[in-house]
């Protein structure tokens, strides 16, 4: 599996109307919340996330909402790709562990179930079905990256 | 152009807090080349990028990138008082960030830019409400208005911005760069009348270098219920 895999099947996800989007962003202060509170109520948040990085996820959920808001309002599957991949380097190098993400993007698909209208639930469910069915690549790959990252940072 | 090596120690120096040193290098590729632009685009631009890749990959914390971002400005100061600038032109610029937007400093490397022409530049810098925006440009009714934006999640606001701003200021000339805009193709946001994109500092000044003409933006306004 590598970057081209996900970014063809990427290419299949539908596009959302508009309808959909501005319904997901008119409740994303309260999704966050929502998705705030059922992950730190795990008795097994400090595996997922590591020691001290509470602050942290709670800005992630909140960034990760509006970039998926600009996502739907701006398809664009080698942003979407290479941010999750950013995402990944980024929360793994600071002690996330892969579980978090699966972890993470069941609940806000029950949440956005809860939340949304069936239309907008119906459409915007595939993409986080997707995310969630290619979290072990996308942790593959951002291993593979952060590797790399590290070799050439070691000349400093 | 420039030594790797010292390329290298001006990084390790911006890590460690050692502003001499930094300090040091980033004048003597000055001295040598009698550039700005060059030593930002060439120096301070790419040491910035790796320090965001150093801190992605937990190689330094958030306060050693917060340093290196200080010690950066600093430099910036300091070089900034030995530019020749131009004559002045009688041309105003106003040059932000837009809200929620945090990161100042490539807007500073284009105000220098603006200020070397013979521009008079209104730095608003990071996170400018929308409304102040608005409000600023009635006021100051510029040439241009510069927007630097970094976080690619960032563009629909931005568009909603500028389409706003065609409404309220259909002759406004809006410049616009950053990071985000690494991620996707020009062609993507140019369909936005009197919006160019520069990609970087030797357009803009290539840009500055030609004779455009501009419109009073206040004068000829028209009215939104919203602004």
């Amino acid at each position: 599996m590598n970057i081209d895999h996900l970014l063809n099947s990427a290419a299949s996800l539908p596009t959302i109307d508009k309808i959909a989007v501005d319904e997901y962003q008119s409740k994303t202060d309260r999704m966050i919340a929502l998705l705030n509170e059922k992950v730190l109520e795990r008795e097994d948040i400090r595996n997922l996330i590591g020691q001290g990085n509470e602050q942290m996820m709670q800005d992630n959920h909140a960034n990760h909402a509006r970039f998926i808001y600009s996502i739907m309002k701006k398809p664009n599957n080698q942003v979407f790709v290479s941010s999750i991949l950013w995402m990944f380097r980024t929360y793994h190098s600071h002690g996330f562990s892969v579980n978090y993400w699966s972890v993470e993007l069941n609940i806000w698909l029950n949440i956005l179930k809860d939340q949304l209208s069936v239309n907008s639930f119906n459409q915007i469910a595939p993409i986080y079905s997707w995310m969630k069915d290619n979290v072990h690549v996308f942790a593959e790959i951002a291993k593979e990256q952060i590797k790399v990252k590290s070799e050439e940072s070691n000349i400093f | 152009m420039f030594d790797v090596s010292l390329k290298a120690n001006f990084l390790r120096g911006l890590i460690n807090g050692e502003k001499k040193i930094c300090s040091s290098i980033a004048n003597r590729f000055f001295s040598e080349t009698r550039s700005i632009i060059t030593v930002y685009e060439e120096l301070l631009k790419p040491s910035l990028y790796m320090i965001g890749d150093l801190w992605e990959i937990n190689k330094i914390s958030v306060a050693t990138e917060h340093l290196a971002s200080a010690i950066t400005e600093s430099i910036l100061n300091d070089l900034y008082s030995q530019l020749t600038l131009a004559p002045q032109q009688n041309k105003k610029v106003i040059v932000t960030c837009i809200e929620n937007e945090h990161h100042q400093i490539g807007l500073k490397m284009v105000s220098d830019i603006f200020e070397k022409e013979g521009w008079d530049v209104l730095f608003l810098g990071a996170n400018t409400p929308e409304k102040s925006l608005f409000e600023f440009i009635r006021v100051i009714d510029p040439q241009l208005l510069a927007i630097s934006l970094s976080i690619y999640f960032h563009i629909p606001y931005f568009e909603d911005l500028i389409k706003k701003l065609e409404i309220v200021f259909p002759n406004l000339n809006v410049m616009v760069g950053g990071q985000a805009f690494r991620q996707i193709s020009p062609e993507q946001i140019s369909n936005i009348n009197n919006l160019v994109y520069l990609k970087n500092l030797i357009e803009l000044e290539n840009y500055l270098s030609k004779n455009h003409e501009y419109r009073s933006s206040v004068k000829f306004r028209s009215q939104s219920p919203d602004h």
